[in-house]
């Protein structure tokens, strides 16, 4: 008989003092293991609270944080708010997306919220990266016990972060959706574990650097696999998204779960 | 310390949002987002 899933909302100290907000989803009894899922950009949002449940009813305790959850955080880090963060810089052609004095104009005539938003996930980039990747490490401290399997996946911005989180400390397995490579890349020479990388064929910015990812999993003989959608856009095993391909979804799923499987037991 | 020019994962997940929903949204100002099947059957009529 299957067992009952459970999921609820608690919290957790991260590293600064403040709590933040967990998503948690389990099975009843024992669970195979543990799994931090990182969310896209868009935060604890329906897909990722789903797919947390979806492990959850795989046997593994799933463990999803908002990140947006700081005091004054969650007012302004909504989905609605960064996609309008987004919508000016649509006024602009493609090669002045990234010009200062273009995106300096264009958000003086935004709201509060937007210019707030850029400012943190664009601007100050390097600043909101660290932080999140302390909170992660955050969870991963509180909840890592010798003799446990634990996982981590990331979706997007979270895949990027898990990525970069698994050269850090020390996973079972990790699963990386269309995610960013660790920027100094010769750190994924401090995997302990498995990654599996799971790529859209139309993300070019993504994919820019998976030779070099390749070539270092080479190198330092990790435990490495790589699965590319020929066809598919960036974000497509989002089922609420824009860019949802229900095939590649499907496949990258049972793929997905059997990675899981090999490695948390 | 990232270098400049050099992307990092938070700018560069951000500028594939914005390619990846205007391509969607930029004719939709009062969308939500995820009204992707809605937008889908409108692109498609």
């Amino acid at each position: 008989m299957a067992k009952k899933i459970v999921d609820n909302m608690s919290k957790y100290r991260t590293f600064d003092g403040n709590d933040l907000d967990l998503f948690e989803a389990y099975p009843e009894g024992n669970s195979k293991g543990k799994i931090i899922v990182v969310s896209e950009i868009w935060g604890l949002s329906k897909f990722l609270k789903n797919f947390s449940k979806r492990l959850a009813e795989q046997g593994y305790h799933a463990l999803a944080p908002d990140f947006y959850s700081r005091p004054g955080d969650r007012e302004i880090f909504t989905e609605p708010n960064i996609m309008d963060a987004m919508r000016p810089l649509w006024t602009l052609p493609e090669s002045k997306r990234r010009d200062p004095e273009a995106i300096k104009e264009i958000m003086s005539k935004s709201s509060e919220e937007t210019r707030k938003i850029f400012q943190t996930v664009v601007q100050g980039r390097e600043e909101m990266e660290k932080t999140m990747i302390k909170d992660i490490e955050a969870l991963y401290n509180l909840h890592y016990k010798e003799g446990t399997g634990m996982g981590i996946v990331g979706f997007c911005m979270g895949g990027g972060l898990a990525f970069q989180v698994s050269t850090q400390r020390k996973f079972d397995a990790s699963l990386i959706f269309y995610g960013a490579s660790p920027r100094k890349i010769d750190d994924i020479a401090g995997i302990k574990g498995a990654v599996f990388g799971i790529y859209a064929g139309e993300d070019g910015s993504i994919n820019a650097s998976l030779d070099q990812v390749v070539s270092r999993m080479v190198q330092f003989k990790k435990d490495f696999e790589m699965k590319l959608y020929p066809g598919t856009y960036h974000a497509f095993f989002n089922d609420t998204g824009m860019s949802y391909n229900k095939p590649a979804a499907e496949d990258a799923w049972e793929r997905a779960k059997e990675f899981f499987g090999r490695y948390i037991k | 310390m990232i270098d400049e020019g050099e992307e990092g994962i938070f700018d560069g997940c951000f500028y594939v949002w914005v390619s990846v929903t205007e391509k969607y949204m930029s004719k939709k100002e009062d969308k939500n987002f995820n009204d992707y099947n809605k937008l889908e059957k409108e692109n498609s009529e």
